[in-house]
């Protein structure tokens, strides 16, 4: 190892300070390298190793269409996919968009009716949607808006999107179960369906029935 | 090992204690060490120097701490409970405020009022009750006359308002109030169907003069004669306008 | 006494006292985490009142009056009778309100299972939803409520009180319902022409 800062000088004695050996390994190039190893090393807790997730929604539940899954608060069946144009009872904010429609069953499992069906479904891999929470809900039996709905009673429901004329037409898209948990509030002291949240995915197949 | 011992007892147990020596004026072994009593035999051991606090041996035991006159335990902690009392306050008293901001003004408690049917200055404005009469003979919007009980009474109340396009009065809210202090609220379900003017606070009424004092009337259902109208404004909490009729 | 000892003594008190506090310290935040939450704590003081006795709480008087129910009803005011997959319970009350305007804002049923179902916002309810109260002035109407038929197994609890969701230690009317039995939910489900009654001035 030689240096300007360790090793003999030209008065021929040996400068070597208690981290002199140190001082002369370091360089700006290991320090970077060495914070980098650092760095990934410190990952390693956190999932730094793990195989990478197969695509957006590796990590959640996967189910199939017709299959119930159980998301805390209510148990969500998705029977089936739609793009259907604006017509009643369907009434869109912008005339020209069309309806992406998931239809699902869901039955409250908690002890107390919810008005929180807004929270229950998002889609993704529709274009240009109006915004992430459905546009409509609504009973299929006779269209009643944003129902309560009541624990027991499982009820058929159609989560409407608007999209826009212009978004390509989606053969099939990912719905996105969304679930709460019930726990204590920490700052109420109380239990609540809290940490609403993504919890299982399924990919859907759209039936195109603007014509229909 | 031979006789039975008695049991052991420490000597504080010991009662009652051997009356000292009457030219000793405590204990000897009491705070600060103990004065040798010369009239004893001495310790076998080599005496202790003074301020080490314990009795020699052969000295007559401690007597019971319960016989040392001891001030009481009032006495003793008189300044922790003065304590108590500063502390309490201090608990409490930043919450005052807002415990008063929380439960006093939030109702009508202050009755601003003048003479019946005269003017009454509030909310930025001033207003009167130019008559307060029951309704007979009232009919449906169809046309049909309208059965209630015996017992409810149909009133309605005329106010003359004179406030400026914004003042804060027009958000009044107004309730005919009875002998009882009972409160009943204008534009009530009970006359949705029946052919009665309607209130919209203390605003103008279409169709009225464009500025100027302007009438208003307000129709209540009461299940008892009514003795006054009431006038309240949330930013004028607690202070309510109460409006008699004129004679 | 040896003045070590005293001190120790001394010490020792202070570390009794330090200890003492420690534990109830302690002990309360063991309570606090046994205690039921605060939910539980701050439930509403439950008044048991029997169907077709009047009960007046702090602000507003209430009598359930009967009890009937349907397979579809409709609304006073017509339009499509609204079916369900469970069972429409149909409760007639009369109410009015004590020293000024009120609202009964919360109309719930609890079956036996602690479930509890909203009044139902399907359809156009008289006196759910809106509906003043004037003092002395009684009103009598009806409140639909639509739950899954086998509340009918147990006992049947309408629940009344002035706000809708804060009803924390507010008082709330309890009126245990007469007559939901299975054989009266099955007869009820076939009656598909149910009207709801518009409320009424009755006093």
């Amino acid at each position: 190892m030689s240096s300007t800062y360790g090793g003999q000088g030209g008065d021929g004695v040996y400068h070597v300070g208690p981290y002199g050996g140190l001082r002369d390994w370091l360089s700006l190039h290991r320090v970077v390298a060495g914070l980098v190893a650092l760095a990934a090393v410190a990952t390693i807790p956190f999932g730094g190793l793990n195989k990478a997730d197969a695509g957006r929604y590796g990590g959640l539940a996967r189910v199939e269409v017709g299959q119930a899954y159980d998301a805390g608060p209510w148990r969500v069946t998705v029977t089936g996919g739609r793009l259907l144009k604006d017509q009643p009872p369907l009434r869109a904010k912008k005339k020209t968009n069309r309806w992406v429609i998931v239809l699902a069953t869901v039955e409250v499992t908690a002890d107390e009716t919810r008005n929180d069906t807004l929270d229950i479904l998002r889609i993704s891999g529709a274009e240009k949607l109006a915004g992430d929470e459905p546009d409509t809900i609504m009973l299929r039996s006779d269209y009643s808006l944003l129902p309560a709905l009541h624990p027991g009673l499982p009820e058929q429901l159609i989560f409407g999107w608007e999209q826009d004329a212009t978004a390509a037409v989606p053969a099939s898209i990912d719905v996105i179960i969304w679930g709460k948990t019930l726990r204590m509030n920490s700052l109420t002291e109380s239990e609540e369906w809290l940490d609403h949240g993504e919890r299982a995915v399924l990919t859907v197949p759209v039936q195109d029935r603007r014509n229909a | 090992m031979s006789a039975p011992q008695p049991p052991y007892r420490p000597a504080a147990w010991q009662a009652p204690p051997p009356a000292y020596p009457p030219r000793l004026g405590r204990p000897p072994h009491q705070l600060h060490g103990a004065p040798t009593d010369h009239t004893q035999p001495l310790p076998t051991h080599a005496p202790q120097p003074p301020g080490y606090g314990a009795a020699p041996a052969g000295y007559p035991p401690s007597p019971r701490p319960a016989e040392r006159a001891r001030p009481g335990w009032w006495r003793r902690n008189w300044w922790g409970l003065l304590l108590v009392v500063p502390l309490f306050v201090a608990t409490i008293a930043p919450d005052l405020g807002d415990a008063y901001d929380r439960w006093f003004p939030t109702g009508p408690t202050e009755r601003v009022s003048g003479a019946n049917g005269q003017w009454v200055s509030f909310g930025g404005g001033r207003l009167r009750l130019v008559s307060l009469q029951r309704a007979v003979a009232l009919r449906t919007h169809s046309g049909r006359p309208v059965t209630l009980p015996a017992t409810v009474q149909v009133w309605q109340a005329t106010l003359e308002i004179d406030a400026g396009r914004d003042a804060p009065l027009e958000g009044c809210t107004l309730f005919l109030e009875d002998a009882r202090g009972r409160t009943f609220s204008a534009n009530p379900n009970e006359l949705s169907d029946v052919d009665v003017d309607r209130v919209y606070g203390c605003s103008r009424p279409y169709g009225g003069p464009e500025s100027g004092p302007f009438t208003i009337v307000a129709a209540f259902v009461a299940s008892s004669a009514p003795s006054a109208v009431r006038v309240t404004l949330a930013s004028e909490l607690p202070r309510y306008a109460w409006l008699t009729a004129p004679d | 006494m040896n003045p070590g000892i005293r001190v120790l003594r001394r010490v020792g008190s202070w570390v009794a006292a330090a200890v003492a506090l420690l534990l109830i310290i302690n002990l309360g935040n063991r309570i606090l985490e046994f205690q039921r939450d605060t939910r539980y704590f701050q439930r509403p003081f439950e008044v048991s009142v029997a169907m077709g006795e009047t009960k007046l709480t702090r602000t507003f008087g209430v009598a359930v009056v009967s009890v009937r129910g349907a397979g579809a009803i409709t609304d006073p005011t017509g339009g499509v009778p609204h079916g369900t997959n469970g069972i429409w319970i149909i409760v007639t009350l009369r109410a009015t309100a004590l020293d000024g305007p009120r609202e009964i804002g919360h109309y719930s049923l609890r079956d036996a299972r602690d479930r509890v179902f909203w009044a139902s916002d399907r359809v156009k309810q008289g006196i759910h939803g809106g509906r003043t109260l004037q003092p002395g002035v009684w009103i009598e109407g009806e409140v639909a409520f639509e739950v899954p038929r086998d509340v009918a197994t147990g006992k049947l609890t309408v629940l009344l009180a002035e706000h809708r969701f804060d009803t924390r230690v507010d008082s709330m009317i309890a009126v245990e319902l007469d007559g939901v039995t299975t054989s009266a939910v099955d007869t009820w489900a076939s009656d598909r022409t149910a009207t709801l009654a518009a409320t009424t001035v009755i006093e």
